[in-house]
């Protein structure tokens, strides 16, 4: 399981974070004393850091070439300050990567991920996803059954990646579509339903009947027990 | 001998006293029956000296004018001259005081808001990254207002930026449509929400741009295509290389509105109908893209739709 450490003054930000690694079976843990930074991730020895530029006491940079002193564990940033003299600044002190404040949710797990997977090798722990005995697989965009691999279209995957994120609840049309748009894949209402469809006999030619449900009039869901 | 005029002016009351005197001169000569010669001797004699003295003073004339004209302030001769001279380093110096302290209050002006945008961008990156955990329809308009509140405080920035003698510029390469999608994610809930349909092919296009600004003016015009849209759609398409077209089937805007929405302030009939409207995002656009070297133009037909052109080939700069 990879562990991340977050460097983020603002609760709601960190919590936030946390919450969605949690998704993603990934542990983490927020900083508590901000003039001890380096001490506590030496403690933690996470496989990734994420650090907000602006802290109290001393700033993002600061630890940053605090950490790359002892240290090569991948960093990034994320800040308010976009301009491109930060992003660079960032950069040149070390870190490996830099998200611009606010994000969405998809962007940071896109980060995390792609970063942790040029790091360490894919043995560690790739990212996977469980439902009824299927497992997503995010490293080639496949789904494991019975021993199979079953390649999917890239839309019939982020469809089946949203359910899944969210097992046993209903995930709106809404919802599904925004996953899409964020892809680039600017579907519709009705491509969503033709693209639905498809997923589901994909699923049903892979012994994987009725795997994903219908909400009337509000969406789609995948049953886990 | 363009101030010869001025100068003559100036002198007037000098002349016309000569003149008088030349006068009395020759009427009390002609009165006493005198030579001719007596008569004239004196008066050219005197009109030669007037003459010298005339053409000194003329050049003195001209050499303070040029020295004023400089806006410097030659050595007072007169004591009415020095009370002129300290009444203006008087004025002078209470002019400098204010507009430094003007300029003091708009910097630390400036600085504040600066500071602001940043603070209020930490709890939106707050309430965007919890909303997202939630999928339903007070959600989705949660979401839509805090990307409302978003945008505006992009604008806030982009505002103080702007002007700014630090304002960055990154020219390079870029690939247009990587600028293009990710403007368009930022409305997807915009597109979902309203069902809009978005009609958009890659255009294949390599521009010479700054990354962020171009992004700010399609974003701009994406979000007025999506906010005065309520059926049909948005169409991104390049019409000949280098002319990227931003085209809805919004209520348009009028004839008579067409020529100024470019302007600060600007809002016209779509503005008045739409309290929320500014009237300064158009002209923020105008301004990037005049600094970029791009140009931004529009057609439109009411009650049919618009047609906002960015013409991206900039030929004045050069690339970093």
């Amino acid at each position: 399981m990879y562990k991340i450490f977050i460097v983020e003054d603002d609760k709601g930000i960190a919590d936030g974070i946390a919450a969605c690694l949690k998704v993603w079976d990934m542990e983490s843990r927020e900083v508590q004393d901000y003039r001890n930074v380096t001490e506590e991730i030496r403690d933690y020895d996470p496989h990734l850091v994420i650090m907000d530029i602006t802290l109290p006491y001393m700033g993002g940079y600061y630890w940053c070439q605090e950490i790359r002193k002892t240290s090569s564990v991948p960093i990034i940033f994320i800040s308010s300050a976009t301009d491109n003299m930060n992003i660079i600044m960032a950069m040149n002190m070390g870190a490996d990567d830099f998200i611009p404040k606010p994000f969405d949710q998809s962007v940071l797990i896109a980060k995390v991920q792609a970063l942790l997977r040029r790091t360490y090798d894919f043995n560690k722990g790739s990212f996977a996803l469980e439902a009824a005995g299927a497992v997503l697989n995010t490293n080639d965009n496949t789904l494991t059954y019975n021993g199979t691999k079953i390649e999917l279209a890239r839309n019939e995957y982020k469809i089946l990646l949203t359910l899944m994120q969210n097992k046993n609840k209903v995930v709106s049309r809404e919802k599904l579509m925004e996953a899409l748009w964020e892809t680039d894949s600017f579907v519709d209402e009705n491509t969503l339903t033709v693209n639905v469809g498809r997923l589901r006999k994909t699923l049903e030619a892979a012994g994987l009947k009725d795997l994903i449900k219908t909400k009337f009039g509000v969406g789609y869901f995948l049953e886990d027990s | 001998m363009k101030h010869f005029g001025g100068y003559l002016r100036s002198r007037l009351g000098t002349i016309i006293l000569c003149v008088c005197l030349f006068g009395v001169f020759a009427a009390a000569d002609l009165l006493f029956e005198v030579e001719t010669i007596v008569l004239w001797y004196p008066l050219i004699l005197g009109a030669v000296l007037l003459l010298v003295v005339g053409a000194v003073d003329y050049v003195m004339f001209l050499k303070k004018h040029k020295e004023l004209s400089y806006g410097e302030l030659p050595t007072p001769k007169s004591l009415i001259e020095e009370d002129y001279q300290s009444i203006i380093a008087k004025l002078k110096e209470e002019a400098d005081m204010r507009a430094s302290s003007a300029s003091q209050d708009y910097n630390n002006m400036i600085e504040y808001y600066t500071v602001w945008a940043h603070q209020i961008k930490t709890p939106i990156a707050a309430m965007r990254l919890n909303l997202q955990s939630e999928d339903s329809e007070s959600a989705r308009k949660l979401m839509g207002d805090l990307n409302r509140i978003e945008s505006y405080v992009e604008m806030v920035l982009t505002f103080l930026r702007l002007d700014s003698d630090s304002t960055d510029y990154v020219i390079k390469e870029h690939d247009l449509d990587e600028i293009i999608k990710s403007s368009v994610r930022k409305f997807s809930r915009e597109f979902i929400l309203n069902k809009l349909t978005l009609n958009y092919e890659p255009v294949k296009y390599k521009c010479i741009t700054d990354e962020k600004w171009l992004e700010f003016i399609i974003e701009q015009v994406i979000s007025n295509a999506v906010k005065y849209t309520s059926e049909g759609g948005v169409r991104i398409y390049m019409d000949e290389p280098g002319l990227l077209v931003i085209e809805d089937t919004g209520i348009g805007i009028s004839a008579e509105d067409l020529p100024r929405i470019f302007e600060n302030g600007y809002t016209g009939f779509n503005g008045r109908e739409d309290k929320r409207a500014s009237g300064i995002g158009l002209y923020l656009c105008k301004r990037i893209a005049d600094n970029l070297g791009h140009k931004i133009t529009a057609e439109s037909t009411p009650g049919v739709g618009t047609k906002m052109i960015i013409d991206v080939r900039g030929k004045k700069l050069g690339v970093e």
